[in-house]
């Protein structure tokens, strides 16, 4: 079983896409809305670079095609969906981990008060 | 589906494979970003676009980036950096180079950032260009600009069909704040369109109203953005709040937007230039004023068709006026012209003067560095002529001098920024600050830009000059030419001397320039303004008309300071005048001659007058001519006496004393109790300027007979005037704490104020010619001591045939003073051109320019002969063993 550390530490946009394939499966746009959404409109994806990530990540195999299945919006047209794969999920659990111990390390929470007060 | 053509172009970008794999659903995921973009509206739209553009583009090109092998670097890329390492192994070479085109670019951006803020920029309102200034004019009565009156303004307004809105202003100061803790504040006071035809809204409130325009009614005021901020902490509910000025509660009814400044004002404060119903009637029409009209065109007209509307529309008025021949007499036109340039008029020559200079000295400059390359070129022609023996082709030969002079103009111009940036903080000691617009100069993105342009036109122009020549000198004859060891090609060299020529000639023009300029200023510093300005202090109060209604009120106020102000120690003489000798204003008026109505055809001149109290004249050190000064005691009615100047006295009796002559005051006669006895003549001082020509004479009244709130303090002080500025200021306290006193300062400081438009052109002339002539000395010792090291071996041979080191040294310094010879003939045709441009745009030049010519011949052959001395003397101290053998 390949050892999800091997893709550690993740980019900010791959956690954030395979945060959003954690809760459901999604298609293209509604990657973009959810990362849009989760980020306060920080991170706008152009359809060049989401399918770069996408491309990616599939390579890397964590995530894979769910098929194509017809939006429930826009008319039924029929869309290509992903899904997070169980590779995909171990590597975003222990990118959570990791990040969890590095907010909570004693320094960084010194740090958070004496710039936050 | 179908997404738009320009997404298309953007997925073409990337590699076939990954558009194969993902291009539907990204047309997807667009169609669905742009519907939702649509929805919120344009800039979500355009947004969207710039994220896109930028982001496809830049996802693209790192997709593809893998798939390519690292790329090699570009041919243009080894040029650049053979040329940096070349350039750095000729330290001195690079040094000179960029110093020379920093000095030289610098000095144009500096002067370029002052003709930009000045002349060029657009004033700060929309549609600027529209903005035009209407002014009376009256030149055969000696007033070339009356300003415009307010009955010009309620004539005018709506009645021209070119003019959009019309409106008026006038500068003014003002009391502000409470009882002890009042502070002047310069004002404007302006007609209720005046923003509206500015094009800039108050930021806040609204604009004055009609009916605020009534003396009385006027009790409304707008402040600029930066005196609310200082003042009223930014406070958005501050319209409507009351603030006290001039000793009345007057409310704000508007702020005025971050930014606005109207031309040079100063003003913080805009009140509404009031007025009572007879200034408004139409026999008012003429009476000059200081307020000015500002008008925009209406769209489609012209400031000309403007021009002719205003003149046909003035003809129709003077129709009635009962004193319209004497008007036409006078020459009177109102006169339309755009208001910038109207504004910029009076710095305009000087700075176009400046720019020619600083032309002139960016040419001198290259030509140094090109003949530096070309020194250098003479080193490098064996080398040039073996890469092309072997094949190198001339543009590739072109384009390692083009790097390398694009290089070298690059680091110039980047250096030449730095030298601006120092250079604006010079203009700015030398007072630029007080040329109209002045304070507005500054290196902005247009002089980046233009710095930008500079550098790559000069880069190209020195290396295609550059590579032209080498690429002609070395078609073949340089690797035999140099071989022999003889002299230096013919063509080289007649390059060479050209060069130098061309730069002597440069030198000479702006050298005389100059000095012309400087001999200039010299004698206007040296021309008597007609008083004695060392150790005389001035200073300026306004008495407000709410707490000094009465004339006894205002003979009071100078009563008591005349008294408490003689006691200080130190003031040695003091006296009141209504105007001062360069104050700023230069306002005239006419006075009438007794038993002497205007000939038919002849024109009441306007003169200076002042109204003086105190002992003015001995303060002033005016020279009495005859008879006596004005009394300190001459008060009331009884006393209706007066005191003309020369000039006044010689055109008004040319034969005979003005003694016990009698003159009235205004442009008629009044009745016979009415008018001034003269009882002195003294000397002309000089009002507008130190370059004002003679002749305009001035008629000085007792203060008491001709009141005025607004009054000047002179004081001839035992000690520097500016350590009594304290007593001066506690003493009118003690008379008036409400009252402040303006622009004191020593009348010394006046004066050198007034030389502003002199005195930078001079000095920054005077600059300009030292670098110049620098440059001049430069490019002679390194064309002759080239010449010299070229000739090595001829001289040896020379000496050891016997000839002597003088006559080494004379053959070089021969050559030299030829070259010095033919710059300056060229030169002088350069300096009768630019001495004539310079005498139309700059007043007050000396008559004749053989003297400052002179100077500048001499200072010229000096500095080339100290050029080419150095060089001479190492050609006659050749040791012929030496030269041969090194061969």
């Amino acid at each position: 079983m390949p050892d999800p550390r091997d893709h550690l530490p993740l980019k900010p946009v791959d956690l954030e896409l395979l945060l959003a394939l954690a809760d459901d499966d999604m298609h293209g746009y509604g990657l973009v809305q959810a990362i849009a959404a989760h980020t306060n409109g920080l991170v706008q994806l152009d359809p060049g670079n989401l399918y770069r990530v996408v491309k990616r990540l599939l390579a890397e195999g964590l995530v894979a095609e769910a098929g194509q299945r017809s939006a429930p919006d826009e008319g039924g047209e029929r869309r290509r969906y992903y899904r997070i794969t169980p590779l995909g999920g171990r590597v975003l659990t222990a990118e959570l981990e990791r990040l969890r111990l590095l907010v909570n390390a004693p320094g960084a929470r010194a740090l958070a008060r004496r710039w936050t007060s | 589906m179908k997404a738009s053509m320009l997404f298309e172009v953007l997925l073409a970008l990337f590699p076939r494979g990954f558009r194969d794999a993902f291009g539907d659903e990204m047309r997807t995921v667009f169609e669905a970003q742009r519907r939702a973009a649509r929805a919120q509206g344009l800039r979500a739209v355009i947004a969207l676009w710039a994220r896109t553009i930028a982001g496809m583009t830049g996802a693209a090109w790192r997709e593809r980036r893998p798939a390519r092998p690292p790329r090699r670097p570009l041919v243009e890329w080894t040029d650049v950096r053979y040329t940096v390492r070349r350039l750095a192994a000729t330290p001195g070479f690079t040094l000179a180079a960029i110093g020379t085109l920093a000095l030289c670019i610098g000095a144009n951006l500096t002067i370029f950032a002052a003709v930009h803020s000045i002349l060029l920029r657009p004033l700060p309102f929309p549609g600027a260009d529209r903005l035009v200034t209407i002014y009376n004019t009256y030149p055969r009565a000696n007033v070339p600009d009356d300003g415009a009156s307010v009955a010009n303004y309620y004539e005018r307004r709506g009645r021209v069909a070119a003019l959009q809105s019309v409106s008026l202003y006038r500068t003014d100061a003002a009391i502000v704040g409470q009882t002890g803790s009042t502070e002047r504040e310069f004002v404007m006071r302006v007609s209720p369109e005046f923003f509206t035809t500015l094009g800039v809204p108050p930021m806040l409130g609204r604009e004055f109203r009609d009916d605020e325009m009534t003396f009385g009614d006027d009790r409304v005021a707008i402040l600029t953005e930066p005196y609310w901020r200082q003042q009223h902490g930014a406070d958005p509910a501050v319209v409507g709040r009351a603030i006290r000025i001039n000793g009345n509660p007057v409310r704000i009814v508007g702020v005025l937007p971050a930014g606005f400044t109207f031309l040079s004002s100063r003003a913080r404060i805009f009140l509404p230039l009031s007025s009572g119903p007879d200034d408004r009637e139409s026999s008012r029409r003429h009476s000059g004023s200081s307020s000015r009209m500002i008008a925009r065109l209406a769209p489609g007209a012209t400031a000309a068709s403007a021009q002719s509307q205003v003149d046909a529309y003035d003809a129709t008025l003077e129709r009635s006026n009962p004193q319209a021949a004497m008007i036409a007499g006078a020459g009177y036109r109102s006169v339309v012209v755009s208001t910038h340039a109207r504004h910029v008029e009076s710095a305009r020559p000087a700075l176009l003067v400046l720019q020619a200079a600083a032309a002139a000295l960016l040419l001198i400059g290259l030509v140094n560095v090109g003949n530096l390359f070309l020194v250098r070129a003479g080193s490098r022609a064996r080398e040039l002529a073996v890469r092309r023996a072997i094949g190198a082709r001339a543009s590739h030969i072109a384009g390692a001098v083009l790097a390398e002079t694009l290089l070298l103009s690059a680091a110039g111009a980047a250096a030449g920024l730095a030298v601006a940036a120092g250079g604006v903080t010079f203009l700015g000691r030398l007072g630029a600050s007080r040329l109209p617009l002045g304070s507005q100069i500054s290196i902005d993105g247009t002089a980046m830009l233009a710095a930008a342009a500079a550098a790559v036109a000069i880069g190209l122009v020195l290396g295609l000059g550059i590579a032209a020549h080498q690429l002609r000198s070395s078609a073949g004859t340089a690797l035999r030419a140099d071989t022999r060891g003889g002299t230096a090609g013919r063509r080289t060299q007649r390059a060479r001397y050209a060069i130098l020529v061309t730069q002597i000639a440069l030198s000479f023009v702006l050298l005389s320039g100059a000095a012309l300029l400087a001999s200039g200023l010299q004698a206007l510093q040296r021309t008597s303004p007609g008083f004695q300005p060392e150790r005389l202090l001035t200073a300026q109060v306004s008495l407000p008309w709410m707490r000094y209604q009465t004339d006894a009120s205002l003979q009071s106020f100078v009563d008591r300071i005349r008294a408490e102000l003689g006691s200080v120690p130190g003031v040695a003489a003091f006296g009141i005048a209504t105007n001062i000798p360069l104050s700023g204003s230069t306002i005239k008026s006419a006075a009438t001659i007794a038993g002497r109505p205007l000939r038919p055809g002849e024109l009441p001149r306007a003169n200076y007058s002042y109204a003086v109290a105190g002992d003015y004249f001995t303060a002033m050190r005016i020279p009495l001519v005859e008879g006596r000064y004005l009394g300190p005691d001459e008060i009331g009615a009884a006393a209706r006496v007066c005191v003309v100047d020369a000039d006044f006295a010689s055109r008004a009796w040319p034969s005979g004393s003005a003694l016990g002559q009698r003159l009235f005051l205004g442009g008629t006669a009044g009745r016979p109790e009415e008018a001034f006895v003269v009882v002195g003549v003294v000397g002309a001082v000089k009002q507008a300027a130190l370059s004002e020509p003679d002749g305009a004479g001035a008629v000085y009244y007792p203060y008491s007979d001709r009141f005025d709130r607004s009054i000047y303090l002179v004081a001839r002080t035992t000690v520097a005037p500016d350590a009594l500025v304290a007593d001066l200021r506690r003493i009118v306290r003690g008379i008036d704490p409400e009252l402040p006193i303006n622009n004191a300062r020593a009348m010394d400081a006046r004066i050198d104020d007034s030389l502003v438009t002199q005195r930078s052109p001079a000095v920054v002339g005077v600059v300009f010619s030292t670098v110049a002539l620098l440059l001049t000395a430069l490019g002679t010792y390194g064309v002759l001591g080239y010449a010299v090291a070229q000739r090595r071996r001829e001289i040896g041979v020379r000496i050891a045939l016997g000839a002597r080191p003088a006559q080494v040294r004379q053959q070089f310094v021969g050559v030299g003073m030829r070259l010095l010879a033919a710059g300056m003939a060229l030169g002088l045709s350069g300096s009768w051109a630019a001495e004539r441009a310079l005498r139309s745009g700059i007043q007050g030049l000396p008559q004749g320019s053989l003297g400052p010519m002179a100077i500048a011949a001499s200072v010229m052959a000096a500095v080339c002969l100290a050029g080419c001395l150095v060089p001479a003397r190492r050609a006659a101290r050749i040791s012929p063993i030496e030269a041969l053998a090194r061969e």
